[in-house]
């Protein structure tokens, strides 16, 4: 009966419900019979003919008595149904056989053998719609029938289905037992055709447990035997298998020619399922050689064969791999649609719906729907708590992405207790990732968003929460990597708890080299923070404990930052002298990097104090030396400092243009070289090649975090060509226009697009009272600007503004 | 390298690499197991499948050692060269520098110690890149590295 209410309006659509059927042994009613044999009739007439005839013929035969033969009949129809890719006919049958046999004597050999037959048919069937528990139960079931019927045969087909279905559940030492059973009953009868499955099958076995030097010794008596009693299926299965190993070897080449072959005998034996294997693992091949476009187009047809044939336990196995892959070679759409038919298939066999759910969410948000991707991830959150444990590792995919999400969405603030929360719900280490990457998550969002408020502190506590869970062992390091991580991002007041925490772990695990890397960076935050006594108390420490043993690199750091240190406290002799010592340090290890920029550093301090000749001579050397790019370009944007210092503009103009060839310095570098360039270019004279590297400036500043310094030396730049009449170029919109991006920039709003308002309100008010003199003595237009600013950017950032306008020197 | 000049600076260096608590040093004077079979395929293995190799370059470079580099580098691992600073390389080991420090990163150390700073600290700019990397190239929360699975059977039976 069709009990479980399955309408039916095509082959493919109902196969999933008869197939359950024929598994769970229920008979089909008369009228749904007749409406599936109507089916069945539009797509294959001869076939649905032909069965019509069979199955009434059993039918007749049952009701005179005759069962034995009926269900024999019936079973070995079922058998070929399901071998020639007819699963349809075959569940059919199995329903209509296993409803007879229920009406017929039970010690019966032949009754016993036909319901084995039938029963062992219905855990095939059970497998292509991906019920693993019940096929299990099915060969359980024929076995035991086969062993009372004393049909050795069924016996060994029964185990070798046992062992495929133990190897789907990773059970690979019931898997190997039930297949040397089978192995040694299949000798018994002279089966070359089963011993040679059986031969694979412990060949496959033996690859899953990556005992390479059993599956040779299973391919190779596989081999021995197929060269008597081949056929193209066996042989597929043969070359499959020497693909695997030769994949596990380390051997593509080999594994791809293995896998071609396999793929090319699975299709000569018309065996969908070898087939759709074979393609499988060529596929998993080509993406090991980074081939992926070639493992995306195998993988398309192995999915497309596996849905003709409804094999859908392979397709479950192919669609993550095949969404992977779509994403990979920028088939973002393709994915989207992929991991949504991975949904279906897995609430069809209602296993792997987490992670699915998943995977579409992932994909959601891949395609730029944030919403639904949320909601997607939320319900793979929800569908793994059934079994966390086991889904710990899906769980913590999904938390990283859930992050990843609201990030994308701008909705990461709303929810940082939501996510921390089940953060904390993971395993140690997985929890300390997780609170890792929202707390560097949100320190990204510190950098567009204002200082202020509650969320600082949030992120520090987060991020020192994630070292906490980790063993003392495991705490320096991230430490130091998150300080470094949060140091570009400009956050040096979050690395300073972090360094001191995964100092105190570093000095109780006895991490020497850790202490001094710790010791180095934490003496930099400490700069930072102006905190200059506390950095050279660190620094000493390391010079002390570098001096023993020799360790130039903990060395010349030390007296490298020890100089900036000083000079910063204005203290230009000892920044002199640290500077030296940081000189012969590189000098004595021969690094020509740490050279360089120890010649650098000192010809810094030697600018500081005046000494510009001294400063020349070493920036030269660094010039024609073979240093870094990064740090050339500091000596040359030094040299260009000097010349424009000494009246030489044409010459600064000069160092400064090979300072941005040879570049690869950090954006603000680029930045103050750019800058360095507009002033000796302004004090040139020289109109064209000024504005064009204004308009860089521009560009440059933008890209920038805000900074007061370089707003500053930009706005006397461009004020300084205005008023001393050399152009018409409405210098002061400009600055103005730099100045407000860049504190709006700061307060949070990256739209500042051409059309942006207060832009072009400024623009429009500078440019006007721009020709009647310098905006900053013209009372008009400051009070213009001030009431723009007031309307158009939060307060504080408005006050700051206008104070450092009507500050500005004339 | 096998020579046994070397074998301070190979324990400076797993140990720095260890003292990370995340990464894990192999190399084969600690880490391999004798036996009836050729260390080579052992050592290039591995060499295959790190994440990092740290190369010691002395004063020669044997075959195998060579063969580990390019096995590392041909599996896209992060290799870094590191040669002692009084150390006089003969003419193979010289042509080998030249040609790779174009193409990757190198330093010099003087002491132990010292190696074992400059392994950190590389370690520690690379892994700060990745991190950096990963974050900015957030637009793509799929994980396209996750290894495809082969076909776990050789079809039903």
């Amino acid at each position: 009966m069709a009990a479980d209410g399955t309408t039916l309006s095509g082959p493919d659509d109902e196969l999933p419900g008869i197939i359950r059927l024929a598994v769970t042994g229920g008979d089909l009613a008369d009228s749904l019979f007749r409406q599936l044999m109507r089916s069945m009739a539009r797509s294959a007439p001869e076939l649905a003919a032909d069965l019509r005839a069979e199955v009434k013929a059993a039918r007749a035969a049952s009701r005179v008595g005759d069962t034995e033969g009926s269900l024999h009949r019936i079973a070995g129809l079922a058998e070929g149904f399901l071998e020639s890719g007819s699963p349809e006919l075959a569940a059919v049958l199995c329903g209509v056989g296993l409803n007879l046999a229920t009406n017929m004597t039970a010690d019966e050999t032949e009754v016993l053998a036909g319901r084995a037959s039938l029963r062992n048919v219905a855990g095939l069937l059970a497998i292509r719609i991906g019920r693993y528990t019940e096929a299990s139960i099915c060969f359980e079931e024929a076995r035991s029938l086969a062993i009372t019927a004393e049909d050795a045969s069924l016996v060994a087909a029964a185990s070798l289905n046992l062992s495929n279905t133990a190897r789907i559940a990773g059970d690979l030492m019931s898997a190997e037992r039930h297949a040397r059973a089978a192995l040694r009953l299949y000798q018994e009868q002279a089966d070359a055709r089963g011993q040679i499955q059986l031969l694979q099958t412990l060949g496959s076995i033996a690859v899953e447990a990556g005992d390479l030097d059993q599956a040779e010794h299973w391919v190779a008596r596989a081999s021995t035997v197929l060269r008597s009693h081949g056929d193209p299926g066996l042989t597929s299965g043969n070359h499959h298998l020497r693909g695997r190993i030769h994949v596990l070897q380390g051997d593509l080449d080999a594994a791809e020619a293995s896998l071609q072959l396999a793929v090319a005998a699975a299709r000569r034996a018309k065996d969908s399922d070898k087939t759709v294997a074979a393609l499988q693992s060529w596929s998993a091949v080509a993406n090991d050689a980074d081939r992926p476009a070639v493992a995306r187009r195998r993988l398309t047809s192995a999915v497309t064969l596996a849905e003709q044939q409804n094999l859908r336990w392979r397709l479950q196995g192919m669609l993550p791999s095949l969404v992977r892959l779509q994403v990979r070679t920028g088939r973002k759409a393709e994915a989207y649609s992929t991991a949504e038919r991975l949904l279906e298939v897995a609430r069809e066999a209602e296993s792997g719906v987490a992670e699915a759910e998943a995977l579409l969410g992932a994909a959601m948000l891949d395609n730029g729907m944030l919403e639904p991707g949320l909601e997607q991830l939320e319900a793979a959150w929800g569908s793994s708590a059934v079994t966390p444990e086991e889904d710990s590792e899906l769980r913590e995919q999904v938390l990283h992405n859930l992050i990843v999400g609201h990030s994308l969405n701008r909705s990461l603030q709303g929810n940082i207790q939501g996510l921390a929360d089940r953060a904390r719900t993971l395993p140690k280490d997985p929890a300390a990732e997780a609170l890792q990457q929202l707390g560097l998550y949100l320190a990204t969002e510190l950098c567009t968003t204002s200082p202020t408020g509650a969320l600082p502190g949030q992120v520090g506590a987060l991020l020192l929460e994630s070292l906490k869970l980790r063993t003392f062992r495991r705490r320096a390091w991230p430490s130091l990597l998150m300080a470094s991580h949060l140091e570009q991002l400009g956050q040096h007041a979050l690395t300073l708890p972090l360094l001191r925490s995964g100092l105190a772990a570093a000095r109780r695990a006895g991490q020497e080299t850790m202490i001094r890397q710790i010791r180095n960076d934490l003496g930099l935050a400490l700069v930072q923070a102006a905190e200059y006594p506390a950095a050279l108390r660190l620094f000493a420490q390391n010079i002390n404990a570098a001096t023993v043993d020799e360790d130039l690199q903990t060395l010349g750091l030390a007296h490298f930052n020890r100089s900036e240190t000083y000079r910063r406290m204005g203290q230009q002799k000892n920044a002199q002298s640290a500077a030296q010592a940081a000189l012969q340090i590189a000098e004595e290890s021969g690094d020509r990097d740490d050279l360089a920029e120890a010649r650098v550093q000192l010809a810094l301090t030697f600018m500081d104090q005046g000494l510009f000749q001294d400063a020349q001579g070493l920036l030269e050397m660094v010039v024609g030396g073979t240093a870094k790019p990064k740090t050339k370009a500091a000596a040359l944007s030094s040299l260009g400092s000097i010349a424009l210092g000494h009246g030489q503009p044409v010459i600064a103009a000069d160092r400064y243009r090979q300072a941005l060839q040879v570049g690869e310095r950090s954006r603000k570098g680029k930045a103050e070289t750019l800058l360095g360039l507009c002033e000796a270019l302004a004090a040139s004279g020289l109109r064209r090649p000024y504005v064009r590297a204004l308009q860089r400036a521009v560009d440059a500043l933008a890209l920038v975090r805000y900074d007061v310094g370089l707003a500053s030396r930009f706005l006397r730049c461009a004020m300084r060509w205005h008023e001393n009449g050399k152009d018409s170029y409405a210098a002061e919109a400009l600055a103005v226009g730099i100045l407000v991006g860049a504190a709006q920039f700061e307060e949070g709003d990256e739209n500042l697009g051409e059309g942006n308002p207060l832009l072009v309100g400024l623009g429009v008010a500078a440019g006007a009272l721009g020709t009647e003199g310098p905006f900053n003595r013209d009372p008009a237009f400051v009070s213009l600007l001030e009431s723009r600013l007031k309307e158009n950017l939060p307060k504080r950032a408005a006050r700051a503004i206008i104070k450092f306008i009507r500050d500005l020197p004339n | 390298m096998r020579s046994g000049q070397l074998s301070d600076a190979r324990l400076a260096v797993a140990e720095a690499i260890e003292e990370s608590g995340f990464h894990e040093a192999w190399y084969w004077e600690r880490d391999g197991h004798a036996g009836p079979f050729s260390s080579r395929p052992v050592c290039i293995g591995q060499a295959e499948t790190s994440d990092y190799l740290i190369l010691l370059l002395g004063e020669t470079l044997t075959e195998v050692t060579r063969d580990e580099y390019f096995a590392a580098k041909g599996a896209a691992a992060v290799v870094i060269i590191f040669v002692p600073s009084t150390c006089q390389r003969d003419a193979e080991a010289e042509a080998f520098f030249q040609a790779e420090a174009t193409t990757v990163t190198y330093g010099t150390y003087r002491s132990p110690a010292d190696l074992k700073s400059r392994v950190l600290k590389s370690l520690q700019a690379h892994a700060v890149r990745i991190l950096r990397e990963r974050q900015l190239d957030r637009q793509l929360v799929t994980n396209p590295a996750t290894q495809l699975t082969a076909a776990t059977g050789n079809g039903g039976s």
